[in-house]
């Protein structure tokens, strides 16, 4: 185990300077000047110069190629060109807005996705499973930026249940922390919900033909124990696989709905950066959700040597 | 031998009109918060490290020049109480108002305003258009003197708002070439900068010392400024249907820049007043004059005979005739003092046989003509599908390539692979600010050069008096219009809608001004 895991860490660097290199290539080999979206239109070609050398774009290519690898291997990753901090300041600034609104959206989605799920799997072909999944459907078909913007309309404009878009933080209290969030968490929760929801029902109805579902039955047990202590246990394994899946694709939502409801979270720094060429930030964001997603898929496997002693040993 | 401009006799007359009583009559209400939703997040609070127009709609409330425009885009002064010019040009001596106070407490001095002059020539990027001045040097408490290697339209490039910011010495000895901090950026202006989080907004809080400029008002950017509301919040909020939603709730008091289609529903809403924004945009086509086709007159000449305007502006604004307007002046017909129809015989005159005569003049017989646009800004993509078709079908071979803005404008500095590139002017100030499109060498001009319109420009350049200048841009347009270095198909306009709990806004240029305006709501 030990061993699977020190043989992961080693092939992390590798996987890093890679990922640095790649990044930066993407995000310099985009058209575009930062310079010039920094200093505006009235500038002269001198101070556009001037401001090259500023950010560091006046060296050869190479050289900056140099700088952010090496930089990135030390955890530097170097300074942003428009937020006056450096790149770590200012993604770990946007980390709670992010995250919060990933954990509400999540809460969300299970909270309506399991349910629905499990209502249809507990009456196949039923019109009840047909709603659900109907329903669900529909989440999973429109896009979350539609979604956002029916909410907005609906429950921001017309019924003014809710404000439009701002973060307030946690520390300004719950309420209003989740009074503002609440929009931007459902659009996004919803069309989680319906995967989750497709997930539940396929798993739950997979139990129920176990053996063991029809000997709990045979016993004499009551549905309800049938059904929550044994059945709902068992499908659980594979709804938490699905948990752990969207989290990733919650970040990429995260990307739409925090532009549509202004919240400064990781996804709307990474579309302003691209917009207004920021390639310090862009490079940081890619590295970082790249080594995100190394880190889960490391996770994952000590998880199955756990689980399953014989991946281990291979 | 020196003489003395109007400007003192006119700042003293304006002076003994200013009573306390006429003070308390200009806010309908005092006190509140203005929250406003702009389309674009400043990158930095250092007025003088950028000339974007996301900061400038911070700085003409947080900071000011020695001089500025007024309403009719004139030069009238602002922290300078008057000035003169040698007779020779070479030299300007500004004097300036007593008793000006910073937001730091400090009384404003020769010594600030020189130190920061001597910051904005030295790394501003509007610093270009300043190369004859020599140097700036204090001759008095009060007293600020300009030395110029050669003559050039100073007042006019000191009064675009508000790229020459006067600071406090103590800030400028502080950074030097460094960017200055949002802690330390501190002006004279109505409002001064209580915070700003990058990409969540700007907080502008009422200056209470604020030292007003004379006059019986606020005037353009500048004239008599007063602060009304405590507090202004201006919020980057680049999707425009979070904009318009917050509007009609109630979240934001006022939203910039919205889309035509929005305007219908929101002039249902009792609570919400929109205005138009004259002027804002100039439709512009910008040509490479490198390029084999769009090198020969005849060839320009059949692109302008192909094109319907006003075809092309109902296709950018959904057929609402309030929003466009076919009119060919550089200048909007609202920039009183430049406006002119000069050389416009052929615009708006669109003529197959005419495009016919000069295609087979140019020798052209169906090359493909590549025309960058962008979705970036929805206008110019309609626009150009138009353009595209009405070409089309004048038998000329153009391909629209379509890009994202940052690109295209990259594409269009550095490559020669285009013939036509869709763009966008927003209103200038002055005629100077138009040399960059114009004049020989220009990277704006993509190689086009005429010795005739360099000579106007020339004369443009200077510090030639106003009418000479008048003359001078009237002959540079009809040249424009007759050689046409760039082809301008007419006025695009946008909305911008406020809550009627507002009191006191118009709209103004393009940068929305929110001293004088009263928050009535509770």
């Amino acid at each position: 185990m030990l061993n699977l895991i020190l043989r992961r860490l080693v092939l992390f660097i590798p996987m890093w300077v890679g990922v640095s290199v790649l990044s930066f290539v993407i995000v310099h080999a985009t058209p575009g000047d930062p310079a010039a979206a920094f200093v505006g239109q009235d500038a002269g070609p001198a101070s556009l110069d001037a401001a090259r050398a500023r950010l560091g774009l006046d060296l050869p290519y190479w050289h900056q190629l140099y700088n952010w690898v090496a930089g990135s291997l030390t955890g530097d990753l170097g300074q942003s060109f428009f937020l006056g901090r450096s790149v770590i300041e200012a993604i770990v600034e946007r980390l709670p807005v992010t995250l919060s609104l990933g954990a509400l959206s999540l809460l969300i989605a299970m909270a309506v996705g399991i349910p629905l799920g499990a209502i249809a799997a507990l009456s196949p072909n039923s019109w009840k499973d047909a709603t659900s999944i109907g329903v669900s459907l529909t989440f999973l078909s429109i896009p979350e930026f539609v979604v956002g913007m029916l909410l907005i309309y609906l429950l921001g404009v017309e019924l003014r249940w809710f404000p439009i878009g701002r973060y307030v933080p946690l520390s300004e209290g719950f309420l209003p922390w989740l009074h503002h969030l609440a929009l931007p968490a459902l659009a996004l929760g919803l069309s989680q919900s319906a995967l989750l929801a497709r997930m539940t029902r396929a798993s739950l109805l997979q139990v129920l033909r176990a053996d063991y579902i029809r000997t709990a039955r045979a016993k004499g047990l009551p549905e309800r124990i049938v059904i929550g202590r044994h059945a709902f246990k068992n499908a659980l394994i594979t709804i938490v696989t699905v948990i752990g899946l969207s989290m990733a694709l919650l970040l990429s939502g995260a990307f739409i709905t925090e532009a549509l409801f202004q919240l400064p979270g990781i996804g709307s720094l990474g579309v302003n950066s691209v917009l207004r060429r920021d390639y310090p930030v862009i490079q940081g964001l890619l590295l970082i959700a790249s080594s995100f997603i190394l880190v889960v898929n490391l996770l994952v496997d000590i998880l199955y040597g756990l689980l399953n002693p014989s991946v281990s040993k291979r | 031998m020196l003489h003395l401009t109007r400007s003192l006799l006119l700042a003293s007359i304006a002076l003994a009109g200013t009573s306390n009583l006429a003070l308390a009559a200009v806010c309908e209400t005092e006190g509140g918060v203005i929250q406003a939703a702009m389309t674009a997040s400043p990158s930095t609070m250092d007025p003088m490290m950028t000339t974007t127009a996301a900061s400038r709609e911070i700085n003409i409330h947080v900071f000011e020049s020695l001089v500025t425009f007024n309403q009719g885009y004139e030069v009238i002064p602002q922290l300078a109480s008057s000035w003169t010019r040698a007779d020779d040009g070479l030299s300007y001596t500004f004097t300036l108002r007593d008793g000006v106070k910073f937001h730091n407490g400090e009384t404003m001095t020769a010594d600030d305003v020189t130190a920061s002059f001597q910051r904005f020539l030295k790394y501003s990027p509007a610093n270009s258009t300043f190369t004859n001045v020599v140097s700036v040097e204090t001759v008095g408490p009060l007293e600020v003197k300009f030395n110029l290697s050669g003559d050039f339209p100073l007042l006019s490039n000191m009064a675009i708002p508000v790229n020459a910011a006067i600071m406090p010495k103590s800030v400028i000895d502080k950074y030097g070439e460094k960017e200055i901090l949002p802690a330390d950026a501190i002006g004279t202006g109505p409002f001064s900068l209580a915070n700003w989080t990058p990409d969540v907004g700007v907080k502008l809080a009422k200056f209470k010392d604020y030292s007003q400029a004379p006059g019986d008002g606020p005037d353009g950017f500048g004239g008599a400024r007063t602060a009304c509301v405590d507090e202004v919040n201006l919020l980057p909020v680049t999707e425009e249907a979070s904009r318009v939603a917050g509007l009609r709730t109630g979240d934001f008091d006022f939203a910039e820049a919205l889309s035509i289609t929005a305007v219908p529903d929101l002039e249902q809403d009792t609570n919400i007043k929109v205005e138009i924004v004259k002027p804002r945009w100039a439709i512009v086509l910008e040509l490479d004059h490198k390029n084999e086709w769009v090198a020969k007159l005849p060839f320009r000449e059949a692109l302008l005979a192909a094109i319907n305007p006003e075809q092309v502006l109902m296709a950018a604004t959904f057929g609402r005739e309030a929003y466009y307007r076919v009119q060919p002046s550089i200048f909007f017909p609202e920039q009183t003092a430049w406006n002119t129809n000069a050389g416009s015989d052929f615009y708006n005159k669109p003529d197959m046989e005419r495009v016919k005569a000069k295609l087979a003049e140019a020798g052209y017989d169906g090359e493909p003509i590549i025309y960058l646009t962008n979705q970036n800004y929805g206008w110019m993509y309609k626009a150009s599908q138009a353009l595209a078709a009405q070409w089309q079908q004048a038998g000329i071979n153009i391909q629209i390539e379509l890009m994202d803005w940052p690109s295209q404008i990259k594409r269009a500095q550095t490559q020669t692979d285009w013939a036509i590139n869709q763009t966008g002017w927003s209103p200038r100030f002055d005629p100077f600010q138009v040399t960059g499109s114009l004049q020989c060498g220009a990277l704006g001009a993509f190689g086009y050069c005429s010795e005739e319109l360099g000579k106007l420009l020339d004369v443009l350049n200077s510090g030639a008096d106003v009418e000479a200048r008048k003359a001078a841009w009237e002959q540079a347009q009809a040249l424009v219009w007759t050689d046409l270095p760039v082809l301008r198909i007419g006025d695009y306009f946008e909305a911008e809608g406020s809550r009627n709990t507002l009191s006191g806004y118009s709209p103004f240029y393009v940068t929305p001004r929110f001293w004088n305006v009263s928050q009535n709501r509770k």
